[in-house]
């Protein structure tokens, strides 16, 4: 798995031992949704545009540490913390740009409350 | 027992080709369609291959303008062969040969033979000794008449040709008498000379039309069946194909008996005696030859096996050629398994000559794809479009092979293309203009082809920004792009196998989940059209083509990471749309968690915006 063409062919899923570890994009998106909902939209949009920018200059380390100070908080965020606990892990690029913009996209659908349709 | 159908197609496309090579001929001979053909075959078997089939095919070889005097003769034949019956094959064969084929080619014959050819003169002639030396005769009148001309500067370029037909030079001959007579006296004895080269002019005529008529009494003899002439290769039917050679009646050293063996030889094609035991490239151009062929190691593709199958296989063989029609530079032939819809495909290509020759810019295969889908709608066919195959040339003989292509249509684009939404989203035109030229792709003849539509959709946007135009035929590409995405996905689920699960199913599941993502996608980035307020004002257009090429040069090198980025920035910016469940399901499930194929949503994104 050391070799970047071999990673590209797994890159939604990771061999742990011997267990297949895929991640569910949908869930990370559910959870950030479900985390955030009740945060203000001004907070959520500034924090949203400060995951954007780590994103585009792939700088992993910056996008969890901003990600892991908006949600050091008690109660709900722990959702989120488990399934941060669950996923992360140095992910290769692609799948870190996968990861993080279904978590922003799950931030974003939360603006003004109740979702239209 | 049970008549044999010897125009059965066998899924071997060279042998098939030459069924529908022979079919044509007959066709264009006798005026019979596909059912007449097939009756005949069953009611006078041996009539219709050692009668019919000799005279279709070598006046076949004739020239345009003979080929339509033969068509009274033809009628005769056909009137003939109902009435009279044969002892047995060689009496027929006999009778036609001689009294139709030859008489057919009487007048190409001896146009061919009065062909000045001052080369070939030069080398030792066959024929009787009276022709050898008329021929020298007036060959050297020719050069002396070159002569006098020179002599008042009257310079004839197309004299010095090495090879003249004798009608040119009857033409010739005449404008240089008219030109004589008109002559102003400049110089002393000029009008003298013009006389001259007049009265020799006239003795050329004279000597081409009494060679003329002897060759013509030559012919009766051929015709009469002399025997002393149907030895003399100088009599033979003139018939010749760089493609093949091998077939022993166009040799140039055969004479008419030999000419008429082969042929019998050919249509009985008797194993046992027949130089012909393995096909390949020697019977077929098309074919590897015998060491080239990879399975060879396995099985031999021997002429047995062709003659158990059908006996008149070798004939067929010799038809191949004719199943191509000639198109500008190309030959093409199209080819599927269902014969009737080959005839009638190839057909339809052929009555859309004319079409070509008055738009030059239309390809032949834009046309021929054309004439397949219309007949396939009307036919309804998913087997044949399953297995049609275009084969094409530019130019074959002994050597050399241009140009040769095999197209057929893969089977997921043909299950696709039966259905008319999607057949008729596909067909549209796109023009693409660089810098040297105006390229123009049809979309479904790429997709037919297997080619990707993405690129050319891709470049068409980059067209409409430099243009500042808005996008055209939305729906049309919107469903080329999606039954793109689709194909792509199954390729790479089906990576490496030969047979899939769907190969067998015929894509039907697919065909409805593609019209499902055509109808939600249809919605869904449709949304995206309501980003920012005062939605007609300039600024709100301005904005939308800003983000549009923004998104655009992210698909265009490929970065989905800048190309996420740009749009959840400005969905961040836009909280209306943000909010919109629909819109974000939309962008998650395709482009995010799309691996194989983001771009091609990302695009219809951007088409959305410059709508």
């Amino acid at each position: 798995m050391e070799n970047q063409e071999e990673y590209r062919e797994y890159i939604w899923e990771k061999l742990e031992g011997k267990k297949i570890k895929k991640i569910d994009l949908g869930e990370v998106k559910a959870a950030a949704k479900f985390v955030f909902k009740d945060e203000s939209d001004n907070y959520k949009q500034k924090l949203v545009y400060k995951l954007l920018q780590s994103l585009k200059s792939n700088n992993q380390k910056e996008f969890f540490y901003i990600l892991i100070r908006a949600i050091n908080k008690p109660g709900e965020f722990q959702r989120l913390i488990q399934t941060l606990e669950k996923y992360y892990d140095a992910m290769p690029k692609e799948v870190f740009i996968n990861f993080g913009y279904s978590l922003i996209i799950g931030i974003i659908s939360t603006y003004g409350g109740e979702e239209n349709e | 027992m049970e008549k044999k159908d010897y125009l059965e197609l066998t899924g071997n496309w060279y042998e098939d080709g030459g069924i529908i090579g022979f079919i044509k001929i007959m066709e264009n001979t006798y005026g019979w369609d596909l059912k007449t053909l097939k009756k005949k075959i069953e009611n006078e078997e041996e009539k219709v291959y050692y009668g019919y089939f000799p005279f279709a095919y070598f006046t076949s070889f004739l020239s345009e303008k003979y080929k339509k005097k033969v068509e009274r003769r033809t009628k005769k034949l056909v009137k003939k062969l109902e009435k009279k019956n044969f002892e047995n094959k060689q009496k027929l064969l006999d009778f036609v040969w001689f009294k139709y084929i030859c008489v057919a080619w009487k007048y190409e014959w001896i146009e061919k033979k009065l062909e000045i050819n001052k080369e070939k003169n030069k080398k030792k002639e066959q024929g009787p000794e009276k022709y050898k030396k008329e021929m020298e005769g007036i060959i050297k009148l020719i050069d002396e008449l070159q002569n006098d001309l020179k002599e008042i500067k009257y310079n004839e370029k197309k004299l010095g040709k090495k090879k003249i037909s004798y009608l040119k030079i009857k033409k010739i001959l005449q404008e240089i008498k008219e030109k004589c007579s008109g002559i102003e006296i400049k110089i002393e004895n000029e009008k003298e000379m013009g006389e001259r080269i007049k009265e020799k002019c006239s003795e050329i005529e004279i000597k081409i039309e009494n060679l003329k008529s002897f060759l013509k009494d030559e012919w009766k003899k051929v015709i009469k069946a002399n025997q002393e002439v149907l030895n003399d290769s100088f009599y033979r039917i003139p018939i010749d194909s760089g493609f093949y050679k091998n077939f022993l009646f166009f040799n140039n050293n055969s004479n008419q008996l030999t000419q008429k063996k082969y042929l019998l030889d050919l249509i009985n094609f008797d194993l046992q005696n027949s130089k012909l035991k393995i096909i390949d490239k020697t019977i077929n151009k098309f074919l590897p030859s015998q060491e080239e062929f990879k399975n060879i190691n396995y099985t031999e593709l021997s002429a047995k096996e062709f003659k158990e199958k059908n006996k008149y296989f070798a004939v067929y063989f010799a038809c191949f050629i004719f199943a191509f029609e000639r198109y500008g530079e190309e030959n093409i032939f199209f080819y599927s398994y269902d014969l009737e819809l080959c005839i009638k495909v190839n057909k339809r290509i052929r009555l859309q000559k004319q079409k070509i020759k008055e738009q030059k810019e239309v390809s032949i295969f834009n046309i021929a794809w054309q004439e397949i889908f219309d007949t396939l709608v009307e036919y309804k066919s998913s087997w044949s479009l399953e297995n049609m195959y275009i084969i094409s040339y530019k130019k074959l003989d002994n050597k050399n092979q241009e140009g040769v292509e095999y197209i057929g249509v893969p089977k997921i684009q043909a299950e696709m293309l039966l259905d008319d939404e999607i057949r008729e989203g596909l067909n549209i035109n796109i023009a693409l203009k660089s810098e040297k030229e105006v390229k123009k792709f049809t979309l479904i003849n790429e997709f037919v082809v297997g080619n990707p539509l993405y690129p050319i959709i891709l470049k068409y946007v980059n067209s409409i920004f430099s243009k500042e135009e808005r996008i055209k035929d939305y729906h049309n590409l919107l469903i080329s792009l999606i039954v793109e995405a689709h194909i792509k996905k199954i390729r790479e689920k089906n990576k490496g196998a030969l047979f899939t699960e769907n190969f067998f199913v015929n894509y039907k599941p697919l065909l409805s989940e593609i019209k499902r993502d055509i109808r939600e996608t249809s919605f869904n980035a449709s949304l995206i059209t309501k980003i920012g307020e005062n939605r007609d004002s300039k600024e709100n257009r301005e904005e939308k083509t800003k983000l549009a090429k923004s998104l655009y040069n992210s698909l265009k090198a490929y970065d989905k990471n800048h190309f996420l980025n740009t749009l959840l920035n400005h969905l961040n910016k836009t909280k209306e749309l943000s909010k919109n469940k629909n819109f974000i399901d939309w962008v998650f499930e395709k482009i995010i968690k799309n691996k194989k194929c983001f771009e091609i949503y990302g695009l219809i994104l951007i088409l959305n915006i410059m709508r």
